[in-house]
């Protein structure tokens, strides 16, 4: 374990919820958007991660090992759910009933997210603050 | 009374094998005299080097943590926290290089008050 392997780990975890945050602030954006480049009305994203582990070999023992590395994105999928089916016959996106389909956004769901999201960044700075002040209560070592 | 009875042996051997078979000091690296690097380059691991190199790894952290702080406001891809952790990571490393120095500055102290 070097002395900067907690702060990388930390580190990974906030590029991802920096990432959940980007698909959260395009879900939110889109949330009325009808027209994508597919055609269909755009759909929720979601951001999926998976943990990332590295195999070393190890110089003394010469045994294979796990290293820890965070996490990674791995992609960012659509949300299949239906769609909603709103009534709005003046709308150009509308069919021959008059029923417009829209994102199957919901924008206070995405505010839970938000929130989630934000908090486990904070989550993640707290983690690095506590390997900071381990690190240098280990230099006061002898003092 | 015996000081080798206090310090175990392999302790000896390996601050030995540190600073050279013949126990000095070379300052040569630091002073940039390095002819005779080729003749004794065999096991001989001098502390001077190891000092350099481990200043020059410290040095290296804050080089990159300005290069990451450059990129950053240059509007390159780069997040604010990495630009903070790898100022965080300098800082860090130069706080133990200083917490080493001061270690060795006290031993070099402690070694000049001794009576001869």
């Amino acid at each position: 374990m070097g002395a900067f392997t907690g702060l990388n780990i930390s580190s990974s975890g906030l590029s991802a919820e920096r990432l959940r945050m980007d698909t959260i602030s395009s879900n939110i954006a889109n949330a009325d958007t009808t027209r994508t480049e597919t055609g269909e009305p755009y759909r929720r994203k979601i951001a999926v991660f998976q943990e990332n582990l590295d195999r070393e070999l190890n110089s003394v023992t010469g045994q294979y090992e796990t290293k820890l590395k965070g996490v990674k994105a791995v992609q960012i999928v659509n949300d299949n759910s239906s769609l909603r089916q709103v009534y709005d016959p003046s709308n150009p996106d509308a069919n021959a009933e008059g029923y417009v389909s829209m994102p199957n956004v919901n924008i206070l769901n995405e505010m839970a997210d938000l929130i989630s999201s934000t908090r486990a960044y904070e989550a993640n700075v707290s983690a690095i603050n506590a390997q900071k002040s381990m690190f240098s209560s280990a230099l006061q070592i002898g003092r | 009374m015996n000081i080798s009875g206090f310090i175990p042996v392999d302790t000896l051997t390996k601050l030995n094998s540190m600073t050279g078979t013949n126990n000095t000091y070379k300052l040569d690296s630091i002073v940039g005299n390095d002819e005779d690097k080729s003749t004794n380059n065999d096991t001989a691991i001098d502390f001077s080097s190891i000092l350099k190199d481990k200043l020059n790894e410290v040095n290296d952290k804050q080089v990159s943590a300005d290069n990451m702080t450059n990129q950053f406001i240059a509007g390159d891809d780069v997040d604010v926290h990495q630009v903070m952790l790898s100022t965080q990571e300098a800082q860090m490393s130069l706080q133990l290089a200083v917490q080493i120095r001061n270690k060795i500055v006290e031993s070099y102290q402690e070694l000049n008050r001794m009576q001869v």
